[in-house]
C-alpha cells in the first residue's frame, strides 16, 4: 500500500519535465509552416487569409495577437490604431496598452471587450481554436503567416492594404528587397562558408531546413551544416555538429550566446548576435541578413563598409 | 485495511430517500451557483441587464465565451468525478482514479498520435485555408479535425484499460493492486511516448500540445462538445443506475460473489463504461488530474460510502470543482496576465488536499 501511495509522483514529474523541456523552444516565434522542408518554396508558401466579417475600409481599433505583427503595424506607421497587444509585445510605443494574453493563449473576453474592428494574428496550431472563436463571435480577423521572407513580404503588403497604409508598405517592401539584394550580392562574391545557427543549447537545437534561420543563412552566403536535418528545428547531436566542421557558429544573446563558445567546437569562430533579430521575422529582416553576413564574413564586411564610405 | 472507511458520522449509515434528495438538491444548488458565478464573473465586467440584450457585447461575452467553457467544465468534471468514484469502488482502493490507472494516459496517447499525424500530414492552417477547407469563419476543418481526436482518445482509453485488465488478471482473478501498479507504469510509458512524438513536430505544434497535456478548458467547437457530451451523460446515467451494484463490489469480491454478483463481468462492464467516459473527457480537455481522486474522496467523508448517493454526488461535485477551478484560472488573468491551464489549478488545490486527507486517515489508522 505504501508503494502504491507513492506511485503517482513519477508521472507528474514526467509531465513537469515535458513542460521544462519544451519551454526553451517556445522562445522561437513563427516558423509554424515549416514542418516539411518543401513548404519553404515561394509557390507553396502560406497565404494570408481573413476570418469573420468583411473588414472596414479604414480600421480604427486594432488588436494584435502577435509580437511580430505588432512591430509590423508600428513600422507601417499605424501604431496609434492599436488598442490591445500581447504580453510579449515589447515595443516602447505599446507601453500602457491593454494586454490580451499571449501568442497562443489570447483571452477571448479581453479581446472582445476592447471592441476592435480588426484583429491581426499569426496562424499557429496553438491559437487556432481561440482565433476561430473570435471570428465566430463577430470579429474580423486578418491572419498573416509570418515565418519567412516570402511570408513577411506578403504580410507587409496585405496589412498595408488593410490599414490604408499601402504606400508606406510599398516603401518598406522596397527597402527590404534592396537590403536583401545587397546582402545576396555581397554573399555571391564570397565562397560559401559552413555555418550553424544555434537556437538553444540544452537541448542543442539548430536551424534546420524550413526554418527562418536556415533561410537567413542561405541568403547571407552560408552553407548550413544542419541542412540535412529532417525537421525545421531539430534537436541535434553535438557530435554531428562537430563532424559537420562548421567554420562559424552563430548564436543570439537570447539563446545562450552569452555563455561563450560551445564545447568541442574550438575550431569554429563563435559569433553572437544581440537581441531577437535572427529569431523573429519582420520588416527588418534585411537588417538581420546583413548582421548575419557580417558575422559570417567580417573581413568582407569591413571591405564593403570601406567601399561604401567615400 | 479499510480503504473506503472514514465516514464523518459513522453512526448514520442508513440512506433514506429524503436524505438522498436533500443532498442531491444541495449539491445541484452548489453546482448551479458556481456555474452562474462563472457566467457572471470574469476578466471583463458585465451587467446583467446588458447580458439579456441579444447582440450586445456583454451578451456575446457571457453566451459566446463563458457559457461554452462552463458547459465544458461541467461535462469534464462530472465525467472525471463519476469515473473516480466508480473506479475507487470496484478496485476497493481510494487511490484509483482515471489519471492514476493509466486510462487518461492511454486516452492522451491516442489523441496525441492523431494530433501529430494531422500536423505532419495535414499541412498548416493557412495551407488548409488556401486549399479551400474551412474557408468560413466556423472553420469546418476544425470540427473535422476534432472528431478523429475524440475517437482516438476514447479508443486509447479503452485499449489501455483492456491491456491493464489483461496484465492484472491472474488465474481468472483481477488483482486491484496489480491494476494500480500497471496503470502507474503505463502512465510513465505513455508520457514518454507522448514526449517522443512531440519532438517530431515543430516547436509551435509541440507548444500547442502542452496546455492539453496539462489539462485545459479551451474553445472546443460545439459539435465536438455535443458528441462528447452525449457520451458522458449516457455513461453517467448508466453508472448511477448501477450504483447498488457498486455498493456490493466495494464490500469485497467474496461477499459480492456470495450475494450473487458476477464480479468479473460487472467490473469489466463498469470499467469499459468508465473508459468511454474518460476518453470523451480527455478529448475535450486533455489530462485534467485530481478531480477523479479528490472529489469522491471528500464526498465520501461527507456523505458516507453508499454509492447510490456517492456516485451522483461525485458527478455533480466533479463538475462544481472543475468549473470552480476554471473560474480561478480565468481570474488569475487579472494578476498574472495569462490563464494558467485548469489542470494546473486542480493539481495545486487537489494535491495538498489529498495529502491532508492521507495524513488524517493514516493518523486515525494508528490511533
Amino acid at each position: 500500500m505504501k508503494m502504491l501511495r507513492a506511485a503517482p509522483v513519477p508521472f507528474m514529474a514526467l509531465l513537469a519535465t515535458g513542460a521544462l523541456l519544451l519551454s526553451p523552444r517556445t522562445a522561437i516565434p513563427g516558423g509554424e509552416e515549416a514542418s516539411v522542408s518543401s513548404r519553404t518554396t515561394e509557390a507553396s508558401t502560406n497565404l494570408p487569409f481573413l476570418l469573420g466579417p468583411v473588414p472596414p475600409d479604414d480600421p480604427s481599433r486594432l488588436v494584435s495577437l502577435s509580437p511580430a505583427l505588432t512591430d509590423l503595424v508600428i513600422e507601417l506607421g499605424a501604431g496609434e490604431l492599436l488598442v490591445g497587444v500581447t504580453r510579449f509585445c515589447d515595443s516602447p510605443s505599446t507601453q500602457g496598452l491593454p494586454r490580451v494574453g499571449g501568442f497562443v493563449d489570447p483571452s477571448i473576453e479581453a479581446v472582445l471587450a476592447l471592441r476592435p474592428d480588426l484583429v491581426v494574428a499569426e496562424p499557429s496550431p496553438g491559437n487556432r481554436e481561440a482565433v476561430t472563436r473570435l471570428a465566430e463571435l463577430g470579429l474580423t480577423v486578418r491572419v498573416l503567416p509570418h515565418g519567412g521572407v516570402a511570408e513577411v513580404r506578403r504580410a507587409i503588403l496585405v496589412l498595408g492594404e488593410d490599414l490604408g497604409r499601402a504606400t508606406r508598405a510599398q516603401g518598406l517592401l522596397n527597402e527590404l528587397d534592396s537590403d536583401l539584394e545587397q546582402v545576396r550580392a555581397y554573399a555571391s562574391a564570397q565562397p560559401p562558408r559552413r555555418a550553424a545557427l544555434i537556437y538553444g543549447r540544452e537541448p542543442l537545437v539548430l536551424a534546420g531546413p524550413g526554418s527562418f534561420g536556415h533561410e537567413l543563412l542561405t541568403i547571407a552566403g552560408a552553407k548550413n551544416v544542419a541542412s540535412g536535418a529532417k525537421v525545421a528545428y531539430p534537436t541535434y547531436p553535438l557530435e554531428l555538429l562537430v563532424a559537420g566542421r562548421p567554420e562559424v557558429i552563430v548564436e543570439t544573446t537570447m539563446t545562450g550566446g552569452r555563455s561563450g563558445p560551445l564545447p568541442h567546437l574550438g575550431f569554429a569562430r563563435h559569433e553572437v548576435i544581440p537581441g531577437d533579430l535572427l529569431l523573429r521575422p519582420g520588416p527588418r529582416l534585411g537588417e538581420s541578413a546583413r548582421l548575419l553576413f557580417e558575422a559570417l564574413y567580417p573581413e568582407a564586411a569591413s571591405d564593403n563598409d570601406a567601399d561604401a564610405s567615400p | 485495511m479499510t480503504p473506503l472507511g472514514g465516514h464523518l458520522w459513522p453512526g448514520r449509515r442508513r440512506l433514506t430517500a429524503g436524505l438522498w434528495l436533500l443532498w442531491i438538491l444541495l449539491l445541484s444548488g452548489a453546482l448551479g451557483a458556481i456555474a452562474l458565478l462563472s457566467l457572471l464573473v470574469g476578466v471583463q465586467r458585465v451587467s446583467i441587464s446588458e447580458v439579456l440584450v441579444s447582440g450586445s457585447l456583454d451578451h456575446t461575452i457571457v453566451m459566446g465565451v463563458r457559457l461554452p467553457r462552463v458547459v465544458l467544465g461541467l461535462l469534464v468534471g462530472g465525467a472525471l468525478g463519476g469515473a473516480g468514484a466508480t473506479l475507487q469502488a470496484i478496485l476497493r482502493n481510494p487511490l484509483a482514479d482515471p489519471f492514476v490507472l493509466g486510462v487518461s494516459g492511454g486516452a492522451a496517447l491516442g489523441a496525441t498520435i492523431v494530433i501529430v499525424a494531422v500536423a505532419l500530414l495535414g499541412g498548416s492552417w493557412a495551407e488548409q485555408i488556401a486549399s479551400g477547407a474551412g474557408t468560413t469563419a466556423a472553420g469546418s476543418a476544425g470540427i473535422l479535425a476534432a472528431l478523429p481526436v475524440s475517437a482516438a482518445a476514447a479508443l486509447g482509453a479503452l485499449a489501455t484499460t483492456l491491456l491493464m485488465l489483461g496484465v492484472a488478471r491472474t488465474g481468472g482473478r483481477l488483482d486491484p493492486h496489480s491494476l494500480l501498479l500497471a496503470g502507474v507504469v503505463f502512465n510513465a510509458f505513455a508520457a514518454a511516448l507522448i514526449l517522443f512524438l512531440r519532438t517530431m513536430v515543430t516547436p509551435d505544434q509541440a507548444h500547442a500540445l502542452l496546455p492539453w497535456l496539462v489539462g485545459s478548458l479551451g474553445h472546443r467547437p460545439w459539435p465536438h462538445v455535443l458528441v462528447a457530451g452525449v457520451i458522458v451523460l449516457s455513461c453517467s446515467l448508466f453508472l448511477v443506475f448501477r450504483a447498488s451494484r457498486l455498493n456490493l463490489l466495494s464490500v469485497g469480491e467474496e461477499s459480492a460473489a456470495g450475494l450473487g454478483v458476477d464480479v468479473d463481468r460487472s467490473r469489466m462492464e463498469l470499467i469499459i463504461v468508465v473508459s468511454l467516459m474518460v476518453g470523451a473527457s480527455v478529448s475535450l480537455a486533455g489530462l485534467v488530474g485530481f478531480v477523479g481522486l479528490i472529489v469522491p474522496h471528500l464526498l465520501r467523508l461527507l456523505l458516507g460510502p453508499d454509492h447510490r448517493l456517492l456516485l451522483p454526488a461525485s458527478i455533480l461535485g466533479g463538475g462544481t470543482f472543475l468549473v470552480g477551478c476554471d473560474l480561478a484560472s480565468r481570474l488569475a488573468f487579472l494578476s498574472v496576465g495569462t490563464e494558467p491551464p485548469v489542470g494546473v489549478v486542480t493539481a495545486l488545490i487537489g494535491a495538498p488536499l489529498f495529502l491532508l486527507l492521507l495524513r488524517r486517515s493514516s493518523a486515525r489508522g494508528q490511533g
